[in-house]
């Protein structure tokens, strides 16, 4: 079974690409499978979420090749990749997930209005069975401030999932919940991620998360930075 | 279309700061524009209001203050002209016409020019404007008045009023009134943006006639007046004038037509060239203009660096929707442009909320300013200066929304993520 997203020889830092910036990514090799869930953990600071963005092609990378789905980020321009990004790449941050004048609905919606998949979907219908799984259906109507954290993660979620992504790229998305919810999302999150066969990329620097992954990788050991 | 509406529910979202920055917007374009209006007024108004006319005659004062009772209703004559001066100057073959005044009266605050026909077929401004009526005729007959359109509109007269002359220049009503003596509208002039718009005109007869029964300035008992029905053109002797306008029929004439009469032996006299004197005023008044000039400059640059600060002020609250709509797969361009339409719009909004504003307050002030500093306010409200004023804050507002765009191109997400303390 060959690879859904394979990083080769990838070389990444900030600043002009001529200038002698630190490199802050350097990672020789990553394959992860179609439907995996894979936990990258490591401490802050270490390039997790640089990583994360250069893969949903926010970011572009100094050298190596990206492989996600079989196309090559590496050789697409910027246009190229935002578009790539709304058609397959699901995104979950830490916090301030939301849009606050916004309602619900609208949130959840908003990527629909980006990438004009919406004349091929029924929206209401995709809007509910998302929200009904997720348990937020009856959140529709309420305001962004009147959630609770886990609830706005949720609808985060549902964003994340309404263009129907074959990748969903979580940054810390437990870290601002308490125990129980983080068990909660997370179960919630795998299930939904097996369902819809969903490639599930995590990065959190909370070793206690990774036996609930198929897979865990420590990023510093994927990442050989060489110190100058 | 999702970008319009993005953008108006975010801008009410945060409706407070968003209307303080348009008010600051409209302020400073308001403030702009009030001052290059008053400076092109300023301007104007003094360049413009007389023309055609080589040289302005009156009793012996100082140039500036024979132009100003003269041509701008400013200020009072010292002295007047006798009668046999002015027909002994006026039979000058140089001369081509004169237009003799009479001043000393008002009527309700505005001035009395007692003048006769050759005023309405010779008196020009602003190159060659005439004087024209936009109802009936010259006031020729005694007791036939003319007056400005500000009078008109001020005191609400039509054709066939009565209008009593006060005795002497005051504001609003005064104490001696002459109204033994009343007067009829016979026409009414076209506006015209000069003091022309607030007098009354009467004919030299009619000035004598409202003072032919006074005695050692005292005003006449109802005995002692003559009965309107008894006075004609006939028996009335007019005594002196208090300046008059000439025009020479060459005016190479002009310079020695101005010694002559300089040099005139039976009475002091003094004749100016309205151009030299105006140049003079203006002179002058180009100080004004100039710290005008600097003050809207000044004005222009404060109100840019506040429309700026606010907008971007706004805008930098906003990383975090850029990089949650970066995210979901909106590329630069998209935030580009919602960012620029959004500061576009406030500026615009705020442009067009200034010029409303500084029309009405001209609206609303302009009686005031004229009755006080003879301000005329005529002419268009917005000139090319003003429009490449407004265009530059329009193209800044625009171009300030690009900042934080290329700012949130070329930052990763997490940037847009993390509190800035």
């Amino acid at each position: 079974m060959s690879a859904f997203l394979s990083v080769k020889n990838l070389k990444f830092s900030f600043g002009h690409k001529n200038s002698k910036a630190k490199n802050i990514l350097n990672i020789a090799d990553l394959e992860i499978l179609k439907g995996e869930k894979i936990f990258l953990f490591g401490p802050s600071g270490c390039g997790k979420s640089t990583f994360l963005e250069i893969i949903a092609g926010v970011l572009s990378c100094n050298e190596g090749q990206i492989l996600i789905a079989g196309q090559a980020l590496q050789k697409m321009n910027s246009k190229q990749k935002d578009f790539f990004r709304s058609q397959n790449i699901g995104y979950i941050f830490q916090n301030f997930n939301l849009l606050p004048y916004l309602s619900i609905f609208e949130n959840i919606t908003l990527p629909l209005y980006l990438n004009k998949k919406i004349k091929n979907i029924d929206v209401e219908i995709t809007v509910k069975n998302i929200c009904q799984r997720l348990g937020i259906f009856d959140l529709l109507n309420q305001s962004v401030s009147q959630l609770s954290v886990g609830q706005q993660q949720r609808v985060a979620v549902a964003r994340a999932l309404i263009s129907q992504p074959e990748l969903i790229l979580a940054d810390e998305p437990t870290s601002a919940l308490d125990f129980d919810h983080r068990d909660q999302f997370l179960k919630l999150l795998f299930e939904i991620c097996t369902e819809k066969n969903i490639t599930l990329i995590f990065v959190s620097h909370d070793h206690s998360l990774k036996n609930l992954f198929d897979r865990s990788v420590s990023f510093n050991e994927i990442n050989k930075v060489t110190e100058l | 279309m999702i970008f319009f509406k993005l953008a108006l529910k975010s801008l009410r979202n945060r409706l407070f700061t968003t209307v303080l920055t348009v008010v600051s917007i409209a302020l400073s374009v308001a403030l702009l524009l009030s001052v290059e209006r008053t400076r092109r007024v300023a301007r104007d108004g003094f360049t413009n209001a007389i023309s055609q006319t080589d040289l302005i005659v009156g009793a012996r004062t100082g140039p500036l203050n024979l132009i100003l009772y003269t041509v701008f209703n400013m200020g009072n004559a010292t002295n007047n002209i006798s009668w046999q001066s002015f027909q002994e100057i006026k039979n000058n073959p140089a001369i081509d016409w004169v237009i003799p005044y009479s001043l000393g009266d008002s009527h309700k605050g505005f001035r009395v020019v007692a003048t006769d026909e050759n005023f309405y077929q010779h008196y020009q401004f602003r190159g060659n404007s005439r004087v024209e009526f936009s109802e009936g005729l010259p006031a020729l007959n005694i007791f036939d008045v003319v007056i400005g359109t500000e009078v008109k509109n001020k005191l609400k007269y039509n054709l066939g009023d009565q209008v009593i002359v006060t005795h002497g220049v005051t504001k609003g009503e005064g104490i001696q009134k002459h109204d033994d003596k009343p007067f009829k509208i016979v026409g009414i002039l076209k506006p015209t943006g000069t003091a022309i718009d607030q007098t009354v005109y009467i004919s030299l007869y009619g000035m004598e006639a409202i003072h032919m029964d006074w005695k050692n300035g005292l005003a006449p008992t109802q005995e002692s007046s003559t009965p309107v029905s008894q006075i004609t053109k006939e028996n009335i002797r007019i005594d002196q004038i208090t300046a008059f306008f000439l025009r020479t029929k060459s005016r190479i004439q002009t310079l020695g037509l101005q010694r002559n009469i300089n040099e005139f032996e039976t009475e002091p006299l003094m004749a100016i060239i309205p151009g030299a004197t105006l140049s003079e005023l203006w002179n002058g008044l180009s100080q004004i203009e100039t710290v005008l000039q600097i003050i809207s400059l000044m004005v222009l640059a404060i109100g840019l660096v506040a429309m700026l600060s606010s907008l971007l002020a706004g805008l930098n609250e906003r990383r975090r929707e850029m990089s949650i709509l970066r995210s979901i797969g909106a590329s630069p361009v998209q935030i580009a442009s919602l960012l620029v339409f959004e500061s576009a719009l406030l500026t615009a909004i705020g442009i067009l909320a200034g010029i409303i504003f500084q029309v009405l307050m001209f609206f609303v002030l302009s009686g005031w300013l004229e009755r006080t500093f003879g301000f005329y306010f005529i002419g268009s409200v917005l000139t090319a200066t003003e429009l490449f004023y407004i265009g530059l804050i329009l193209v800044s507002g625009i171009l300030v929304g690009l900042i934080p765009a290329i700012k949130s191109s070329q930052t990763a997400l997490k940037d847009g993520l993390t509190i800035k303390i």
